[in-house]
């Protein structure tokens, strides 16, 4: 089974190495959007119990209450009818980036809410502004912590760019399933897109240990 | 003359009345120590001098006779330092970032002026070695000075103290109190709150009894001590005196 998978692989290395491509392309732009947009959320949720806040709160509860298909969908066949069409990538990296960023706003809101009251007493009784307590003692605080959530977040976000496949946007599982209706090998077919999953993730989840493992990182900052 | 006063001081969290009709006021280089048992309102009090606690319900309180209530947060914290219990000090940053990071960012000092400040208030309180450990890796009596060296370099005119050896095993307690000494000393003008009444005899140049959100008694420490006139005085020394 395995020998034909790679038989498979090879034979088709073109449309697989396209579909890992695009997924991993998608999923860059999504990480790096995601990580700005829901880390910013987080920190106004954190932060504001006004109108800021509560639109946060609005965003994150919407799209952790609706299924990431349904997000894709609604950008690619219901924003058009508000004037704004995009290509399916461009759908992909959108939905990407507003489906992880929600999470990543409550892992954020999470860590920062975690840091002890005191410290932001202190910040404070020393006059220190909001801008100079959140720059210079949460975020640094919390940012280590939340790490290996981040990280979850982002095997998800690998993960994720599969249902772009119902847009028809090349990526692995397109990839795949284009090669099982030519050759009507699906299982290897699939095999094969089940590992290029898990290499991306493991690798993944390893170099982010190797990281963390270097644990003095948040602790020799500067002032 | 008249340095800080409180007048009539009212309030409350949520409908809890945590403050009532608080009235004193002291000069310039005093010592007023507070003292009272837990949920008497003596942290209340000093945390919402430097609104920490949220506003007053009612009264006011006064530095040189300028409301706190209309002082802008930058005047109201560089002339009022505060040292807590837990010490409070930032866990990623090292004893002398500690020291100096305030310095820079509040009072625009340059690294290397906050530095060497940092160092002069380390090596006053016996800390130099400590320059670049982590809070992590100190003792508590240890964090406690890092904190009020941290505090002393915004050069406050007004320090409190919010129960600052409550947090402290007994062996620490000792080498926290004698830096407090030595600024008292110095002439540091010092709200105490504080449960160590060999400290408030020796040093407190005004002792202040306080229960159910009131003031009870205030008397200099000879009298607070030889002949409290309250029956509630009495009764809160005989427990923390003969336990």
């Amino acid at each position: 089974m395995f020998a034909a998978a790679y038989d498979l692989f090879w034979h088709y290395r073109d449309i697989y190495l396209r579909g890992l491509e695009n997924a991993l392309t998608a999923a860059a732009f999504g990480l790096v959007l995601s990580l700005f947009a829901g880390g910013l959320a987080g920190i106004i949720r954190f932060s504001s119990k006004g109108t800021a806040g509560r639109v946060v709160a609005i965003y994150v509860s919407v799209v952790r209450n609706t299924p990431m298909l349904v997000q894709v969908y609604f950008i690619y066949f219901g924003l058009p009818a508000l004037g704004v069409t995009l290509s399916a990538f461009a759908t992909g990296v959108v939905a990407l980036t507003f489906n992880s960023g929600a999470y990543i706003a409550e892992i954020a809101r999470g860590g920062l809410a975690a840091i002890p009251q005191g410290q932001t007493e202190a910040a404070m009784a020393l006059g220190l502004s909001r801008r100079v307590l959140l720059a210079r003692v949460l975020i640094p605080q919390a940012a280590p912590t939340i790490l290996p959530a981040i990280t979850g977040q982002f095997v998800q976000l690998i993960k994720d760019t599969s249902l772009l496949y119902t847009i028809a946007v090349l990526e692995i599982t397109k990839a795949a399933d284009d090669v099982g209706n030519e050759t009507y090998q699906f299982l290897e077919a699939y095999l094969v897109s089940c590992l290029i999953y898990v290499v991306i993730c493991v690798v993944l989840n390893l170099l982010v240990d190797q990281y963390e493992r270097r644990a003095g990182f948040s602790r020799h900052r500067r002032v | 003359m008249t340095f800080f006063e409180a007048r009539d001081v009212n309030f409350h969290f949520g409908s809890f009345h945590a403050l009532r009709d608080v009235s004193f006021e002291f000069g310039k280089g005093d010592v007023l120590v507070v003292c009272g048992p837990s949920g008497s309102g003596k942290s209340t009090l000093i945390r919402s001098i430097n609104r920490l606690a949220g506003p007053l319900t009612s009264g006011s309180m006064s530095i040189e006779g300028r409301d706190l209530a209309n002082m802008r947060a930058r005047e109201l914290y560089r002339r009022i330092g505060m040292v807590f219990q837990r010490f409070n000090l930032f866990q990623h940053l090292s004893v002398l970032e500690n020291i100096a990071l305030p310095q820079r960012r509040v009072l625009g000092k340059s690294r290397r002026e906050a530095a060497e400040r940092a160092r002069g208030l380390l090596d006053r309180v016996g800390l130099a070695d400590k320059a670049d450990s982590y809070p992590a890796r100190l003792s508590g009596g240890q964090q406690q000075r890092v904190a009020i060296c941290r505090a002393l370099a915004m050069e406050p005119e007004l320090l409190l103290f919010d129960e600052p050896t409550s947090a402290l095993d007994p062996e620490m307690v000792g080498e926290v109190l004698q830096v407090m000494r030595g600024l008292a000393a110095g002439g540091m003008t010092m709200i105490v709150v504080t449960h160590e009444m060999g400290f408030a005899r020796e040093l407190g140049t005004e002792i202040l009894f306080m229960e159910a959100g009131q003031v009870v008694e205030r008397a200099p420490p000879a009298a607070f001590f030889a002949n409290p006139r309250e029956a509630r005085t009495r009764a809160f020394l005989d427990q923390i005196l003969h336990h």
